[in-house]
């Protein structure tokens, strides 16, 4: 048989893609999402509250809203730095090693006798060595950031133990805390939460670096043919959230009168769900202060309450567990809706 | 978006309502003392009992009690200090694990104006009631020299195993420490050493004559660590083990036993838990088993609490009942795993009789 010989046609080039169907999001929308997201998380708040208004004894009072904001004004602080992570497209396991590290370099440097500021502007300084050591390793070395920060939380928390000998150090000076004040009926570091909660509101919603968190996530090659240091953004982030997990656990500290190298163990998945739970993606590009401090709220709130109605501790773990399962279930229905709607 | 955000409102709240099924307490009438009680943490099976045992006591005590539980977490026991002092009760009983936080706790109690018990760990300003961990590792070594020495171990041939919880500060890690600290004392050629110099950086103590180890609080724990820590021990060298508690212990001898050393090694508990008087009863390693009677310490903890409420001042530490049991004696003391015979009350303890609470459980010698 003849094999035919001839012009070779080249294959028809195919036509170009139909803009319409590739899905995409327009920053605007993403915020519309989250907005939304953050309006459902809120609603939910306010039905939580009325249950356990009808069923925990207490719950309704100011005293107990105190408590409420005493009990996640410290892991709020810790959420603020995952939720600019979060943002960024990565996430930070090691705050829960550089919560108890920033506690104890405090309580080692007081003891010592350097002044307060100094003392905590130091164990702030120390987690965010930690933020820089993860994001050169991310962005320098290429490890991605579950192995990173996972590998920093060993190094942090397995220093804090080695600075204490592993035991929980307290302060030699008891008033030496002085976020234990009660300023109108409010303890000093509910303040410090809300000020910090502020400057990190500002800064992501109204700067150019807050911009700048949120484009990396979505295309880091465009992002960087636009201008942006990617780099440089993705380790600051990561600084970030270790001064402020430090910042935390100076806090912390001041509250126990203790630089204790044990606390923080929950520190990381509790912030990362509480910032889904707000309304940010794993993906990144998505979420945002006020959603966050909703998350945090709900998972502060529930805990308040059940420990108010004296469910059992086992109960309390099926109960937080599966608010995290749906509402992260209902923020991937939410993305899929989204994309489904975009087409 | 809205009908998905009712929808998951509405699971949430079906979760919750189902989990909410216990309720909180019967509110207290005039009559009965108001006991808020914080436990160490409920997720370790010992001091669970001592939680489970202050809800289910109180009605034979004629008190009511609240339960926290502070999760082995010196945050959790600030926040439950918070719950507590906001439930006004009569008196507040706080059981945090978490050596040297006990001036931030003290500090929220004393403010409130609500008298205060510490159990286990101090808490400034509180009274406090518990064993002595030091004299349960001076027991334990006293049961073991003899029988060591009879078997001819020595200094030479021996490794004394420390199962220790460093998080769980100095006064609870006193049982290893005194453990080895008295053996040493009383056979020679093991390194002398002071308490003091026994702490949670200690690894090893002269040519591997001392091995200590971290538990990290359950069975498995200390197995796994345990594992790791055999091969540095001779294989030849006889072991005489003690834990900070029997699940410590346990997990050791697991690994001992897994390692085929179980016939040269001499293994002694505290608690003691169901697992500890078993083997003391059938494991021919398991030589004694440091009793606290901490199902029992409900009754005495609650007598404590009256007592304050009653106005009478405890001395500084109010001892925990606490005796060494042997293959000999412990069907004195225990039928099957059930206390049947708590020991007489310690010279610290005797004004407990005053509030009554105790001859209401009949089952303490001498009253």
């Amino acid at each position: 048989m003849q094999l035919e010989t001839g012009k070779v046609t080249p294959p028809k080039a195919s036509p170009p893609a139909d803009k319409a169907s590739e899905p995409t999001q327009t920053r605007s929308t993403r915020l519309v999402l989250s907005g939304m997201q953050a309006l459902g998380l809120g609603g939910f708040y306010v039905l939580t509250l009325l249950f356990f208004s009808v069923q925990a004894p207490h719950f309704f009072s100011f005293s107990n809203a105190v408590n409420i904001l005493s009990n996640v004004s410290v892991i709020g602080i810790v959420t603020l730095g995952q939720m600019l992570v979060l943002i960024a497209g990565g996430f930070d396991l090691s705050v829960a090693g550089t919560l108890p590290l920033g506690g104890v370099v405090f309580t080692i440097l007081i003891n010592h006798g350097v002044s307060l500021p100094v003392a905590w502007l130091i164990a702030t300084l120390s987690g965010g060595v930690v933020g820089a050591a993860n994001g050169l390793i991310i962005t320098r070395i290429g490890i991605n950031p579950l192995v990173t920060t996972l590998g920093t939380l060993s190094v942090t928390g397995g220093l804090a133990n080695v600075v204490t000998a592993g035991e929980t150090v307290p302060f030699n000076d008891l008033n030496a805390g002085p976020v234990d004040n009660v300023i109108g009926g409010t303890p000093v570091y509910i303040w410090v939460w809300i000020a910090v909660t502020l400057l990190v509101f500002v800064v992501l919603r109204f700067t150019v670096l807050g911009r700048m968190i949120f484009a990396i996530s979505g295309n880091r090659e465009a992002s960087r043919l636009a201008g942006i240091r990617v780099d440089f953004v993705t380790t600051l982030v990561y600084v970030i959230s270790g001064a402020l997990s430090a910042f935390a656990g100076v806090v912390l500290a001041q509250q126990l009168l203790a630089g204790a190298p044990t606390v923080g163990a929950t520190a990381a998945l509790t912030s990362i769900a509480a910032v889904i739970l707000g309304g940010a993606a794993l993906t990144g590009g998505v979420g945002g202060v006020p959603g966050t401090v909703v998350g945090v709220l709900v998972l502060g709130t529930v805990a308040n309450g059940l420990a108010l109605m004296q469910v059992p501790a086992f109960y309390q773990q099926i109960a937080t567990g599966s608010i995290l399962l749906l509402a992260v279930g209902f923020g991937r229905l939410r993305a899929l809706f989204g994309q489904l709607g975009d087409r | 978006m809205g009908s998905r955000w009712r929808g998951l409102a509405a699971v949430a709240l079906v979760i919750l309502a189902a989990c909410g099924s216990s309720g909180g307490n019967a509110p207290a009438s005039n009559s009965k003392i108001s006991i808020d009680f914080a436990s160490a943490d409920d997720r370790i099976g010992v001091f669970k009992t001592v939680g489970d045992g202050m809800v289910s006591g109180a009605p034979t005590a004629g008190v009511t009690v609240r339960h926290y539980d502070n999760k082995l977490d010196g945050a959790t026991a600030l926040a439950n200090a918070d719950l507590m002092i906001q439930d006004k009760p009569d008196i507040i009983i706080d059981w945090n694990a978490v050596a040297n936080v006990g001036a931030a706790l003290g500090k929220k109690f004393n403010n409130a104006h609500i008298p205060c018990l510490a159990v286990n760990q101090p808490i400034a300003g509180c009274d406090w009631y518990n064993l002595s961990n030091m004299q349960a590792g001076v027991d334990a070594a006293n049961t073991m020299i003899p029988l060591a020495q009879s078997k001819g171990w020595t200094a030479n041939n021996t490794t004394i195993l420390m199962v220790v919880q460093s998080s769980a500060g100095v006064e609870v890690n006193n049982g290893p420490r005194y453990f080895y600290v008295t053996i040493a004392s009383k056979i020679s050629g093991f390194p002398t050493m002071t308490p003091d110099q026994i702490n949670p950086q200690t690894t090893v103590i002269g040519n591997h004559q001392g091995v200590q180890y971290e538990c990290n609080s359950t069975v498995d724990g200390s197995y796994a660590n345990a594992k790791n820590v055999l091969p540095t021990i001779p294989a030849s060298n006889h072991v005489l083990v003690f834990g900070d508690d029997t699940d410590c212990t346990l997990g050791a001898l697991r690994a001992l036993t897994e390692a085929g050393r179980a016939n040269n090694t001499m293994a002694c508990g505290l608690g003691p838990t169901p697992d500890g008087l078993t083997n003391l009863r059938t494991n021919a390693s398991w030589v004694c088993e440091e009793a606290l009677f901490l199902e029992d310490w409900p009754e005495f903890i609650i007598a404590e609490a009256v007592a304050i409420h009653m106005g009478i001042k405890p001395p500084p530490l109010t001892s925990a009942p606490q005796v060494s049991l042997t293959k000999d004696n412990v069907d004195t003391y225990y039928t099957g795993n059930t206390v049947k015979l708590l020991p007489p009350l310690a010279a610290n303890a005797q004004y407990l009789k005053q509030t009554g609470i105790l001859q209401k459980f009949h089952n303490v010698q001498g009253i």
